[in-house]
């Protein structure tokens, strides 16, 4: 199963209104990662496990500016990790 | 799995289906060079695996070549006498493919800091080696080869020596040898491993003979120029007091002013523009190759020893830059995995001299010793990644949470006389505070008032706040990294730019570049090398969790800096 760009963003959204539902009506942007070891990284860390398989995941990035109690502008971002069968991988913001 | 055998010189083809393998193996003799070259197809990804003196898998192997193409060039040496085992594997694609094996006899390359193993195998064979080396340099030599032998060591400039024909020898009745040129030429030296009887392995290590324990870098000009002749000379003396304080431990220091021909002179360098951070990179590079140096200091903020400035990973999260230390740390152009043990004591944007003198005499005290204790805080929607964290500092403990507490809450017994401080907060480029956070409320979670009255000397600060380490154009007031520092914390470490982190646990990101230096200042590690452990405690782990490091990681390497003396550690008294 591959779904389409906006049926992955979908799923992102859905995880976005329930995980950090002050960033739900934010559009977010997409962006693909590959992925892979950089070979350089991976000979200091002395890795010697097989080479991941290339495969692209989608990051749809959250981003929005609040204002804090004190009036300082705040920035505040989510990414969302979405494989290509719309599962979710990972979540991580500031 | 079969073997079939090559020679130097020739050239086997092959095909392989996908995932398929096929073995050779080639006959060596010691103290070669190796050079196995494999040409695979275009569309294909084929990988080279070699192991010694015993049948070689992509598990068990000791060499190994597996960039993303079908084409790959593997090349050992010195060799040991025996068979080398080799693997080709079609990890993508298929194929035909030729495998070329060259035996070099040519000398082996040595240079300080490196150590090398090579054998002999008959009484009066030798072994031949090459030093380059730079005009004025110390260059010592040595070598440790069998017991039941007899090895001698020989050196010529210029040209390969000869029982009779050499510039220094050694020949002390055993194989235990050692050569010292005080002041070497610019140009190659020429050794010879000779066995006046017996046979085996032995090892030839070069040193400069100087290695100092920490390398300390500056800029003569940024100092003078921001805080003009007078201030600078305390600051000079600071940095010596420093010093002294360190060679009085034991310890062997060098400064290095970056931009003074005079500082550089004893080491052929000359010196670099003190704005330009890829020239002090290089500098450095070639320093450490001089000196070998084990822990690194920068002394000063970005406007003495500017912060490497790298396009941020995570392209659309706003920032469009990372400041970041790692270029400094690494000793080639791979940046995110860093090989030297590096800190900085920053400056501020004020032009008295007073915090930055201040903190160099702090540092020069070298006192450790606060309770076991902890504080941390987090924003309330992060609580479940932040108590996972402070598991890590104190077990069985909680994090504060913001809301309900904010900076007019915090209690002084919350915060003085703590080992460890541990904040998971939202922050901003405006201010200096850092934020709580429930729904859409961001409450004043902790500001520079809250260490007005606090003790918190020689603790280790840990923050994940978004530019909580932010120190560009900051003073005391508007930095709560400077401001700690101020209040004589030994060790900062935190973020220049957005940082991220999970709500939930697995921990992730911030969180576990944090949990990974708690652990590692915890093992005792002085605060570089548990900073530089830790970022490669995160890559392994990032790594083994995914499969890759993806973007927020790649950042979390470059922006996580630390503010610290390197040599310090925690020494928490129970």
């Amino acid at each position: 199963m591959t779904l389409s760009i906006d049926q992955l963003k979908q799923i992102a959204k859905d995880y976005i209104q329930k995980d950090s539902p002050e960033l739900a009506a934010v559009e977010p942007t997409h962006q693909e990662e590959t992925r892979i070891v950089d070979q350089a990284s991976q000979a200091k860390l002395g890795l010697r496990q097989p080479k991941t398989i290339p495969a692209k995941v989608n990051v749809f990035t959250f981003k929005k500016n609040v204002i804090a109690e004190d009036g300082a502008k705040i920035p505040i971002v989510t990414r969302v990790t979405v494989d290509a069968d719309g599962n979710v991988l990972k979540a991580t913001g500031n | 799995m079969s073997f079939q055998p090559i020679t130097s010189g020739q050239t086997l083809s092959g095909s392989l289906s996908s995932e398929g393998s096929l073995g050779y193996q080639i006959q060596v003799a010691a103290n070669h060079k190796l050079v196995i070259r494999l040409d695979g197809p275009d569309d294909a990804d084929f990988d080279l695996y070699v192991k010694y003196n015993s049948p070689v898998t992509r598990w068990d192997y000791d060499f190994k070549r597996i960039s993303r193409y079908a084409d790959e060039e593997l090349t050992i040496g010195p060799t040991q006498s025996g068979s080398y085992f080799i693997l080709v594997y079609a990890y993508r694609g298929e194929g035909q493919f030729s495998l070329s094996a060259d035996i070099v006899s040519e000398e082996l390359v040595l240079v300080p800091g490196q150590q090398i193993a090579g054998a002999i195998e008959n009484t009066k064979g030798a072994c031949y080696f090459r030093i380059p080396m730079d005009a004025g340099q110390r260059l010592m030599i040595d070598l440790n080869g069998p017991l039941a032998a007899d090895f001698d060591l020989y050196l010529r400039f210029g040209q390969r020596p000869t029982n009779v024909n050499y510039d220094q020898r050694s020949c002390s009745g055993s194989s235990i040898e050692k050569i010292e040129v005080a002041a070497t030429q610019q140009g190659d030296y020429f050794g010879m491993v000779y066995s006046y009887h017996g046979m085996g392995p032995f090892t030839l290590a070069a040193g400069s003979g100087r290695q100092p324990s920490l390398l300390i870098i500056t800029s003569k000009d940024n100092l003078e120029h921001k805080y003009g002749s007078a201030t600078f000379l305390r600051i000079n003396e600071k940095i010596t007091a420093y010093a002294q304080s360190v060679v009085a431990t034991g310890k062997e220091v060098l400064t290095v002013f970056v931009d003074e021909s005079d500082s550089l002179a004893p080491y052929d360098l000359d010196p670099v523009d003190p704005q330009d951070a890829s020239a002090i990179k290089d500098l450095l590079d070639q320093l450490d190759r001089k000196l070998n140096a084990d822990h690194f200091l920068i002394v000063g903020g970005h406007e003495i020893i500017p912060f490497h400035v790298i396009p941020n990973p995570c392209g659309d999260d706003g920032d469009t830059v990372v400041y970041s230390d790692n270029p400094y740390a690494s000793r080639d152009l791979d940046i995110l995995i860093s090989e030297r043990a590096l800190t900085r004591l920053p400056d501020d944007a004020a032009t008295d001299g007073t915090f930055f003198i201040g903190l160099l005499d702090q540092v020069a005290q070298r006192v450790q010793g606060p309770s076991v204790q902890a504080f941390g805080l987090s924003a309330k929607v992060w609580e479940g990644a932040s108590n996972c964290v402070y598991q890590e500092i104190v077990s069985g403990d909680s994090v504060k949470l913001s809301p309900p507490v904010t900076n007019r809450e915090i209690n002084s017994d919350w915060i003085n006389e703590k080992a460890y401080y541990y904040f998971n907060l939202h922050g901003s480029e405006e201010t200096a505070n850092w934020y709580g956070q429930e729904g859409v409320s961001y409450p004043v979670a902790f500001g520079p008032n809250n260490l007005n009255n606090g003790s918190v000397e020689d603790a280790v600060v840990c923050c994940e706040a978004c530019y909580g380490a932010n120190i560009i154009g900051k003073s005391c007031d508007s930095a709560l990294s400077l401001s700690f520092l101020d209040q004589k914390v030994a060790c900062f470490v935190g973020s220049t730019k957005i940082a991220y982190g999970p709500s939930e646990p697995p921990c992730t990101d911030a969180d576990l570049i944090v949990i990974k230096f708690i652990a590692r200042v915890k093992e005792g590690l002085p605060f570089g090398e548990a900073f530089l452990k830790a970022k490669e405690d995160f890559a392994r782990e990032s790594i083994s969790m995914h499969g890759y490091l993806d973007k927020t990681e790649e950042k979390t390497l470059l922006e996580f800096v630390i503010f610290a003396d390197p040599l310090a550690k925690m020494e928490v008294h129970s």
